[in-house]
């Protein structure tokens, strides 16, 4: 009798098991905007992706989605990867609260517009623009339309009624669309984001030497991590302190690859933030009756 | 007490204090099944199955940006269903959109009065930082209108509405 006690005891020990019931771990969906084309963007944000879920337990699957498409879809997000007016369009309309801010380029987590024309056009200043042909680059794009529409407006142009013709480039890589339309004089002047600007002569596409600012705006934060109503605020907390700890030699495996992390998402890394940073592109967007705050 | 005997009390001991560490240890852990959440209004048992394909069409002419289709839709439903919190959770999507934080605010507080989980952390239906965003916006415009006209009923009225959604976000009572 006493050694089925003990038996039963010992069994009852070693069935206890303090893993989770399902062994299956949590799913967390991560909602990345795309920059230049869904095949880039999912190259530079997969191994992320796959670092975070391995540092943080769960699983997290990449999304790529386009910036017309974004607020459609954000609600079936935990996490969104996204450039500053998209994250104050979700704040105020869909609850999503700002994670981090990431680095990249010579302005950190700041970036900027310019309006840029070629130097050989004699084009010197903004009111020169009057009756000449512009190209801007995708219409949420802060610094490659948002911001050249401000700094015109500032200027007492009117892109509507002032300039001669104005368009925006159709399918992927829209910005260097934008920076090559300029070179080949195609258009007058151009709405260029610094940021890819200064990639395009770092890689050696474009000398800057041709190009003439002619205007830029203030620096405003660059593409950010945030996080949808639906998730917890400890798991929030936990994968920003992961977001914010990653290093430049952090690597994953990744297709049988062992990648940089940061390196091929060409970030520098990731900052901490408020949403109060963000206040300069309400502004900005209020001055250009741009969302979240239109009027129609 | 015999060896066997001494052998069972220790066993037992080593399998309280073994059942004292689990439970610590995954003390606090029960979370909402996270596939419900994901499931979005399609399986939003809050929303009558009749109306649920026209929310989702309602919803997608929001956010196509025809804020006017958007409201005399919204309206129709609200009249039709004037228990379904989620249609006052849509109309103060689009008063937001239409930059009218106060009607926004009065909608919303309709919806968290027909469904408390709009605030509800733990729910599915969760709405708090939204409804939050309205609330800030709504008190900065009727601050600025009292500021010009201290005597301004209406908005002394709004004022009270809206700190009343405000306590409900904190968590407060009614």
């Amino acid at each position: 009798m006493k050694r089925l006690i003990i038996f039963t005891i010992l069994l009852c020990i070693t069935s206890c098991n303090s893993s989770p019931v399902t062994g299956e771990r949590p799913q967390y969906r991560i909602g990345y905007m795309i920059c230049n084309s869904k095949e880039e963007t999912l190259q530079r944000f997969k191994p992320l992706t796959a670092y975070l879920s391995k540092k943080l337990g769960v699983n997290f699957e990449a999304v790529v989605i386009d910036t017309f498409r974004f607020t459609k879809e954000v609600d079936t997000l935990d996490f969104t990867h996204t450039n500053s007016l998209l994250y104050i369009i979700m704040h105020r309309n869909h609850g999503v609260d700002i994670i981090a801010l990431e680095k990249a380029g010579s302005l950190g987590s700041r970036s900027k517009g310019a309006i840029v024309t070629l130097k050989k056009s004699g084009i010197k200043n903004v009111k020169e623009l009057k009756g000449k042909t512009m190209i801007f680059g995708p219409m949420l794009a802060p610094t490659g339309y948002m911001t050249q529409i401000d700094l015109l407006l500032k200027f007492g142009i009117d892109p509507e009624d002032d300039l001669a013709f104005y368009t925006i480039p159709s399918g992927s890589y829209k910005h260097d669309k934008v920076i090559y339309g300029v070179l080949f004089e195609r258009y007058d002047a151009g709405a260029f984001p610094m940021l890819d600007f200064e990639k395009m002569v770092k890689e050696g596409k474009i000398d800057e030497e041709d190009f003439s600012i002619i205007a830029e705006g203030e620096p405003i934060p660059y593409c950010n991590f945030g996080v949808t109503q639906r998730v917890e605020d400890s798991f929030a907390k936990k994968f920003k302190k992961v977001l914010l700890g990653i290093k430049k030699d952090d690597t994953v495996e990744i297709d049988g690859e062992i990648v940089r992390v940061l390196e091929r998402a060409y970030i520098d890394g990731y900052e901490d933030t408020a949403d109060e940073d963000f206040d300069v592109v309400r502004e900005m967007a209020k001055r250009t009756n741009m969302p979240p705050y239109q009027r129609y | 007490m015999d060896r066997l005997d001494r052998f069972s009390i220790f066993a037992i001991i080593i399998l309280l204090m073994g059942s004292i560490a689990l439970m610590t240890n995954h003390m606090g852990e029960a979370q909402f099944n996270r596939d419900v959440q994901k499931e979005g209004v399609s399986d939003n048992p809050i929303i009558h199955s009749e109306i649920e394909h026209k929310v989702r069409l309602i919803k997608n002419i929001l956010e196509g940006g025809n804020l006017s289709k958007a409201e005399i839709l919204t309206k129709e439903l609200i009249e039709e269903h004037p228990y379904e919190g989620e249609l006052r959770i849509m109309m103060g999507d689009v008063f937001m959109r239409k930059q009218e934080p106060i009607m926004a605010v009065l909608e919303y507080k309709e919806a968290v009065d027909l469904n408390p989980d709009y605030l509800d952390k733990q729910t599915p239906f969760f709405q708090g930082r939204k409804i939050e965003v309205a609330v800030r916006e709504a008190l900065s415009v009727i601050e600025r209108n009292i500021e010009k006209n201290p005597k301004d009923a209406s908005m002394k009225k709004y004022r009270k509405d809206v700190y009343y959604l405000q306590r409900r976000v904190a968590g407060g009572c009614s």
